[in-house]
């Protein structure tokens, strides 16, 4: 079943077209990789996806919903989470009141009394290992930490599909692993993942199908094995020496 | 129970039984004074329950103190209403006033929406000066005389002001603690970050707003029936709305008790330079301000949380901060 189905959806900046005519689909509990070269219309197509943007035209429908006219925090509460690849975090407060802000918030949130809000916060940072920063301010974090208090912000929120802007971005090798299984961890309880992501070996490692953009257009899209294969990605995306460095 | 808890406890409730009784052993001059200070302090307070919180800008909160003052005093003098229920309108014709124009406005960021407010206070001023049938235009309002001795009336106004004030400090604590006060400080953080979170950042800014104005309008309304007379360039005066930001950055900006102690340390030292350096008032407490703000650029609150030194060397760091 489709969680999220995004029709010709178009992004235009005065002429450029940073989201071209994409058509996207999100199954229910996919882990759903979304990759291409800088300025692709990755990002651009989360921000209006998450209504941070407003769409120039085409639909977006979640849970068969139509949510491409609805203003950002109307999104965020019917259970779209996301994280900025460009951290937002509350620079003055700490760790642990970032997170309660999202645990207040979101879908889940305004069923939440303070107490329950303080336990959401401190399991979800529990989990993405932030706790023991949690009376740190935000400000102080260095940047994988304040990725991770992004991360948890979102989560706290209690989201059906979490949509992640490069998250594994500036991580040494061992973070990503942690990062990858941690996505896997919150996929396994049911919420669906939309992941741009740069590093190929991450992406392949987690996510069951892949989608390829390039200029704003979709270029490709299936299987991350396959889609890897596929000379117009190639093309674009992993240029040759990538194809030469596989064969050997 | 620790040592600085008992201390904290007997300084503050100290202070808390010399504010109720002080009317009742200080003399007029001190009551007045005192009055004036509690007046100063809640206006204060209300305008950080916007700014401090959701860091809008507000240049113009002597507006819904104006609108306060002159809605009592015409629902006291065209509608004979009891002071009562003057004061009461006054709160509502503020925040009514506020919500309405908050709604274009508070979509405004950063700067402009700090110049869309001075200009405000400004077009009020004109309105309520033009409206001349019914405000008596630049002549002003007599507002009726409260009935008792100086005595009682000193009394009177002075617990109404800190009724009004604590009344205010009380809001932006519960503001503080609840869901509420969470998301109009994700605002002040990062606006766009709250509104993905699900802060309804635009309905959230403008009841911040509407809350702030009320108590400006119930302050102003008491200030209209203890002077007994109001006039436009009075209650519009720029200067009320510039004093309250000054004395919330003393105090420090965002915290709950920032702005009452500001308003204390502003009144006391702008009294002690009026009696001793009588020509040179305005520029030394101006460059006493400018002091305060580098020593102690997060305010007293900061001084008092943190235990921060107020030394040459931070001194010298603010300077280097800020002046960059």
């Amino acid at each position: 079943m489709a969680l999220l189905t995004g029709r010709k959806v178009t992004k235009k900046y005065s002429g450029l077209k940073a989201v071209d005519d994409v058509d996207i689909e999100v199954s229910s509990g996919e882990i759903l990789g979304l990759i291409g070269p800088n300025g692709a219309g990755k990002t651009t197509l989360i921000n209006v996806i998450s209504a941070t943007e407003p769409i120039t035209s085409g639909e977006i429908y979640f849970e068969d919903k139509k949510i491409s006219n609805l203003k950002t925090y109307q999104v965020g509460r019917l259970g779209i989470a996301r994280t900025f690849q460009i951290v937002k975090p509350f620079l003055h407060l700490t760790a642990l009141q970032n997170v309660m802000v999202g645990a207040m918030f979101g879908k889940e949130g305004f069923k939440r009394k303070r107490k329950e809000v303080i336990e959401t916060a401190i399991e979800v940072m529990r989990l993405v290992g932030i706790y023991e920063k949690k009376d740190i301010t935000a400000d102080q974090l260095t940047i994988p930490d304040k990725k991770k208090i992004e991360l948890a912000k979102a989560l706290a929120m209690g989201p059906k599909l979490l949509l992640l802007d490069e998250v594994m971005a500036g991580l040494n090798h061992a973070e990503v692993n942690n990062m990858m299984e941690l996505i896997q961890e919150i996929n396994s309880w049911g919420v669906t993942v939309l992941v741009i992501e740069h590093i190929l070996k991450a992406i392949m490692g987690v996510s069951s199908r892949v989608i390829v953009m390039d200029y704003g257009k979709k270029i490709a899209e299936g299987r991350p094995e396959e889609v890897v294969k596929d000379p117009v990605v190639i093309e674009a995306y992993l240029g040759k020496r990538y194809m030469q460095k596989n064969d050997k | 129970m620790n040592k600085r808890k008992i201390f904290y406890i007997a300084v503050f409730g100290g202070l808390g039984v010399l504010i109720v009784i002080f009317p009742f052993i200080g003399g007029r001059y001190l009551t007045r004074s005192l009055t004036s200070i509690l007046m100063f302090a809640g206006l204060a307070a209300s305008w950080n329950i916007i700014t401090g919180k959701t860091g809008y800008f507000s240049f113009g909160h002597g507006v819904f103190f104006g609108l306060g003052a002159y809605a009592a005093a015409l629902l006291m003098l065209k509608l004979h209403f009891p002071f009562i229920l003057g004061l009461i309108g006054g709160g509502i014709v503020a925040a009514l006033f506020a919500f309405l124009i908050g709604l274009p406005i508070l979509r405004l960021k950063g700067h402009y929406f700090a110049i869309v407010t001075l200009g405000i206070v400004e077009v009020m001023h004109g309105i309520i000066l033009n409206l001349e049938s019914l405000t008596g235009g630049g002549v002003g309002l007599s507002l009726p005389l409260k009935q008792g001795t100086i005595k009682e009336l000193s009394i009177f106004f002075y617990f109404t002001m800190l009724a009004i004030t604590a009344l205010a400090v009380l809001t932006s604590f519960l503001i503080d603690r609840s869901r509420f006060g969470h998301g109009l400080i994700a605002i002040r953080e990062d606006e766009t970050a709250a509104k993905v979170l699900g802060v309804n950042t635009t309905l959230y800014k403008i009841l911040a707003y509407a809350i702030s104005a009320v108590f400006c309008g119930f302050i102003g309304a008491t200030y209209a029936y203890w002077i007994t007379y109001i006039a436009p360039g009075d209650v519009f005066a720029l200067q009320f709305s510039i004093t309250i930001i000054v004395m919330c950055l003393i105090g420090g900006l965002g915290t709950l008790w920032g702005p009452i102690i500001g308003a204390f340390v502003f009144e006391i030292l702008s009294e002690v330079f009026w009696s001793r350096f009588l020509t040179f008032h305005s520029a030394s407490l101006g460059l006493l301000m400018i002091l305060i703000i580098y020593l102690l650029p997060k305010g007293f609150m900061e001084r008092i949380v943190s235990k921060r030194k107020i030394s040459l060397k931070g001194f010298i760091k603010n300077l280097k901060q800020y002046s960059e």
